[in-house]
């Protein structure tokens, strides 16, 4: 009987140790984890004829893109992350439904277009914000990636101070061209905190 | 006649067996219908109130525009009864001062409609989209909009989804996952 008794606290204590523990992924399984919408750090509305999609891109995420390898150069790795942490990334993701370029998604007329693209290029920086421990962070790294119609989609890189400690983020676009009015996407925290730890090589 | 007996009864279980089949069918191929106050959700929407404050701060805005501005004729209009001096340029004032009155008044009543039309229209986007999630994730095949204009006469309050759907949409607007 107190055999059973301490079996059960066994089991019991090594499941909570268990869940309180990160998970550790190869360099290959943490880029999929990331980009995998389920782990809740890709998050999408559809609206009108646009897909809003915002994903949070973990510091070591980038660091590891950025090397473009598998095999993992741990001084360069480090010393990245060490250069860019105090910043937290987004790429906000505009994607129009209907399958054509999204710059010219419901536009009637060339002079359409280039608004688009100024507003794109330059003034939807003012539009964008993070909400987070209920403070407004305006955004201070801005880059609209130009694809020149070759995708149906163009991309918005975007950096907002990182605050001390991590709480649930919400990024307001609070858009002036494509009619869809202002978009919130939230980051759960509890995804934030699952991110998992990558075993180097 | 213990031969019959075993018949009838299972004739009756099979007549049963075949009713409640039927009555499975039935309710498995039957719609799931539910409704929604429109006027309702449409008010609770958070973005609503928010583009609500928003457009009376402009309207507000542009009131006080054209009130100055119509302070300014009266004071000149006062001018030109009661004095003879600088009458020319005071009239000139005057006239020049009304054009601008009309002209902005014009503007303004334009404008004001057109932001009237986005800002429902931009509402009415992102309200039809996350109705159009519960509906999907709740499997509901149809969701009828009951607002008094006679669209729905009549319809049993167990089929009510208003409330649900205020707090759905006013938390997918809010950036909260979907269904």
């Amino acid at each position: 009987m107190m055999k059973t008794k301490y079996y059960i606290i066994f089991f019991f204590g090594s499941m909570m140790l268990f869940s309180c523990t990160q998970k550790e992924l190869s360099v290959k399984d943490y880029l999929a984890w990331v980009n995998n919408p389920e782990n809740g750090l890709k998050v999408s509305k559809e609206i009108k004829d646009y897909k809003i999609e915002l994903f949070y891109k973990p510091a070591e995420y980038i660091a590891i893109n950025e090397q473009k390898t598998t095999e993992i150069d741990t001084t360069l790795f480090y010393q990245r992350i060490k250069e860019i942490k105090d910043f937290q990334y987004y790429t906000l993701k505009i994607e129009s439904l209907k399958g054509t370029e999204m710059m010219r998604t419901n536009i009637a007329s060339e002079h359409e277009y280039s608004q688009r693209l100024q507003y794109f290029s330059d003034l939807v920086q003012y539009d964008l914000s993070l909400e987070e421990n209920n403070d407004t962070l305006t955004c201070q790294l801005f880059h609209f990636e130009r694809n020149y119609g070759v995708a149906p989609y163009n991309n918005i890189v975007l950096g907002f101070p990182k605050p001390t400690q991590e709480s649930t983020k919400t990024l307001v676009f609070n858009d002036q061209i494509l009619g869809i009015g202002k978009i919130k996407l939230k980051i759960e925290k509890e995804n934030i905190d699952n991110i998992p730890n990558i075993i180097l090589n | 006649m213990k031969k019959t007996g075993i018949i009838i009864s299972l004739g009756v279980m099979l007549l049963l067996m075949a009713g409640v089949s039927i009555s499975l069918y039935s309710s498995l191929n039957q719609p799931k219908i539910a409704y929604i106050q429109t006027d309702k959700v449409y008010n609770e929407f958070a973005y609503k109130k928010e583009l609500e404050v928003k457009y009376e701060e402009v309207l507000g805005y542009r009131k006080r525009i054209l009130d100055s501005l119509e302070i300014q004729i009266n004071a000149i209009s006062v001018n030109i009864q009661n004095s003879e001096h600088k009458r020319d340029e005071n009239v000139q004032t005057y006239q020049y001062l009304v054009m601008q009155y009309q002209e902005k008044e014009k503007t303004f009543e334009e404008d004001n409609q057109k932001m009237l039309q986005n800002y429902t229209e931009q509402i009415w986007s992102q309200l039809n989209k996350y109705i159009e999630e519960y509906g999907n994730a709740e499997k509901i095949d149809f969701i009828y909009g009951a607002n008094g204009s006679g669209s729905v006469m009549h319809a049993n309050k167990s089929f009510d989804l208003t409330d649900k759907m205020i707090s759905y949409v006013n938390e997918r607007y809010q950036g909260g996952a979907s269904k």
